[in-house]
This record gives structure tokens, sequence and C-alpha cells, in this order.
């Protein structure tokens, strides 16, 4: 029932239409296998990838406004890259300074002070 | 002609290894003259508990014996003692007004107790070793603020050495980087170089000042030991950086 109104109206749109062999099997086999379940889920569903659409349609054309109002964004020229000349095995003659740097104890008193008497009588000391 | 030869150089030889081995000395020194003072001090202890307990003469002149003993490889353990940290403050051979001060100070503190050894010798009453002992107090109070700086002093001569090498490392790198001098990668590399030495001179000039204003009424011994460290640490983890930096461009930016 719908079916046909639904082709009676694009019909009354578009009287083009009827001259295409197409159109009218499609109306006459697609829309009547609707089945109750289909036709409400796409009673429901239109509208809803209809609001999606217009929300999605609205953001991408609200990013491309701003655009016009916002200097575009630049981005850096790539920085001059020289491939390192790797010489493999080579071991560099300051690494021994390194170890050495590393191997640095900075702890004081270094070397470490003996304990001693230092108060040697036979009496008692003044201070 | 052989003969002759050998002359000559035999004592240039002597004189060579003897500057070696008088150098080694002074750590062997002071372990033997720690052993022999920790033997006496152990003799010591005993002799003087036995004239505690019966004030007599005899226990009197055993323990005075004794004491004088200890007292003498005290101070030839001391005087080797600060011959070691004197050698080990000369060894970087670094020339600097605080590394210069502290060696010549530590040379005239070990020829104190030298000589204090020495003056033991003369001990031959319970009197004359109170007043070598008073006298040692005040000795030994005088030379804490100069055996602190030299301490730091100690510290700064290795790590003056380490800048000294990382710049004649840097110096004979730069004539190797001519040809990609101008790249990025590189001139930043140089640019850190000059950055973290300028950092480390400063550091080290900062903290060579305030070892020299170090004043030991005012501050605490410790305390000032804890700050130094951190200063020193701070120092070590600059250098590290710095070298790091130069043996990357070593690695990487120079054509073996």
């Amino acid at each position: 029932m719908s079916g046909t109104k639904v082709k009676n109206f694009l019909l009354n749109l578009y009287p083009e239409l009827t001259r295409f062999q197409r159109f009218n099997q499609i109306t006459a086999t697609v829309i009547p296998t609707l089945t109750p379940r289909l036709k409400k889920i796409m009673r429901w569903g239109l509208p809803l990838v209809t609001v999606l659409f217009v929300i999605l349609l609205g953001t991408a054309i609200g990013s491309w406004l701003l655009g016009l109002f916002f200097p575009k964004q630049v981005t850096p020229l790539p920085i001059e890259f020289i491939a390192p000349t790797t010489t493999p095995g080579y071991q560099s003659p300051f690494l021994p300074l390194k170890r050495s740097i590393e191997e640095f104890n900075p702890a004081l008193p270094d070397p470490l002070p003996p304990v001693f008497d230092d108060r040697i009588s036979l009496e008692p000391l003044s201070e | 002609m052989k003969k002759i030869l050998l002359f000559i150089l035999a004592p240039a030889f002597l004189f060579s290894a003897g500057g070696v081995f008088a150098q080694s000395t002074y750590l062997s020194d002071y372990n033997f003259q720690l052993d022999q003072y920790r033997k006496n001090f152990a003799e010591y202890t005993n002799f003087k508990k036995d004239y505690d307990d019966r004030p007599t003469l005899n226990n009197e002149q055993k323990a005075l014996l004794s004491a004088k003993q200890t007292i003498i490889s005290r101070e030839l353990a001391w005087a080797n003692f600060y011959l070691v940290l004197s050698e080990s403050i000369s060894k970087p051979e670094v020339n600097y007004p605080l590394i210069t001060k502290a060696t010549t100070d530590l040379t005239n503190i070990a020829n104190d107790h030298f000589n204090q050894a020495n003056k033991a010798g003369n001990i031959a009453t319970r009197a004359d070793l109170t007043s070598f002992t008073q006298e040692e107090l005040t000795a030994l109070a005088a030379h804490r603020l100069p055996v602190t700086q030299s301490q730091v002093a100690n510290k700064l001569a290795q790590l003056i050495k380490f800048q000294i090498d990382a710049k004649t490392a840097y110096d004979s790198l730069v004539p190797k980087l001519e040809a990609v001098k101008n790249e990025v990668v590189v001139k930043n590399g140089l640019d850190q170089v000059q950055t973290y030495s300028a950092q480390i001179n400063g550091q080290i000039e900062a903290l060579a000042k305030k070892t020299t204003d170090f004043n030991l009424d005012e501050s605490n011994q410790n305390q000032f030991y804890a700050t130094a460290s951190e200063a020193l640490r701070g120092i070590r983890s600059l250098q590290n950086r710095l070298v790091a930096v130069i043996i990357d461009l070593d690695t990487n930016y120079v054509r073996h």
C-alpha cells in the first residue's frame, strides 16, 4: 500500500520515470517485499541516519568555515639530516675518559682519615 | 766505554726509579705504621689498665713506654696518610690555586707529624706525656681546616684533569669535523660541548671558592662535605654528558 503511495509520489514528481522499465520493476518487486519488521527499522532508521548525516555535514561545513577565519597551520620544513658514517666496530679513543668519569667517586672524605686516639695520657686531660 | 755509559745511565735510572718508589712508599709506610699503631695501642690499653688498677712506678713506666711507642707510630701514620693524600692531589698534575695550596699545606702538616714523632721520643715522664698530648690536640685542631680543604682539592684535581682531557679530545676532534661542521647535528653537538664546558668550569670555580672561603668555626665539617659531595656529583654528571657528546661526534660524524 505504502509502495504505491511512494510510487505515485515519485511519478507525480518525476513523470519521466515511467520511461524506465527498471523503475516499474523495482517498485513492483522491492517495495511489496518490505516486511513489517523492515518497515519499522526503516521508519526509525531513516530519520536517525538523516539526523546523523546532517550533524556530520554541519560539522564538516563548520570546520571548513573555521579554516577560513584562522591561519593555516604551518608545519616546519624537515630538518636537514646527515646520515651518520658509523664505522662498524669502531671504538672511540675517548671511551676510557668516559669510564674514568663514571668511576669517579664524589664521596667525601676520600681517603677516609684513620681513627686514632689523640688523647693518649696517663692522667685526665683538660679541654 | 760501555762502563762509562753504564755510569751515566745508572744514576738516571736510579733517580727515575727512586721517584716511582718514593711515591709508592707513602701508602705502604702508612699501612705499616697503621699496623704498628694498632699493636702498640692494644698494648698501651692493657698497660694503662694495669697502671689505673695498680699505680706502681713499674706499671707507670710500662704504660709510659707503651704510650710513647703508640704515639710515635700514630704520628708516623698521620704523616704518611697526609703524604698519600698529597700524592693523590699531585698525581693529575693540575695547576690550580686550591690544589697548589693543598699540597703545600699537606706537606707542612706531614712535616709537623714527623717532628711530633721525633719529639715523642723525648717523652720521659707522665707530665711530658700530658704536655705532649695537649700540644698535639692544639695542632690537630689547627690542621682540621687545611685537611678539609685538601680533601675537596683532591677531588677537584681529578675533575679538572678530566676537563683538561676532554678539552684535548675536543681540540683533536674539531679539525676532523671540518667537512661536516655546518650540518645541523654536528653544529648542535659542538655547541653543546661549549655549553657544558662553560657550565663545568663555572661549577668547578664555585666549589673551589666555597672551599677556600670555608670557615670551620661557622660551618659544620660534615655538612660541608655533604654539600661539596653534591657539587662534585653535579660536575661529574655534566662531564659525563660532555664526553658522551664528544664520543658521539667522533664515532658517528668523523670518517675513520
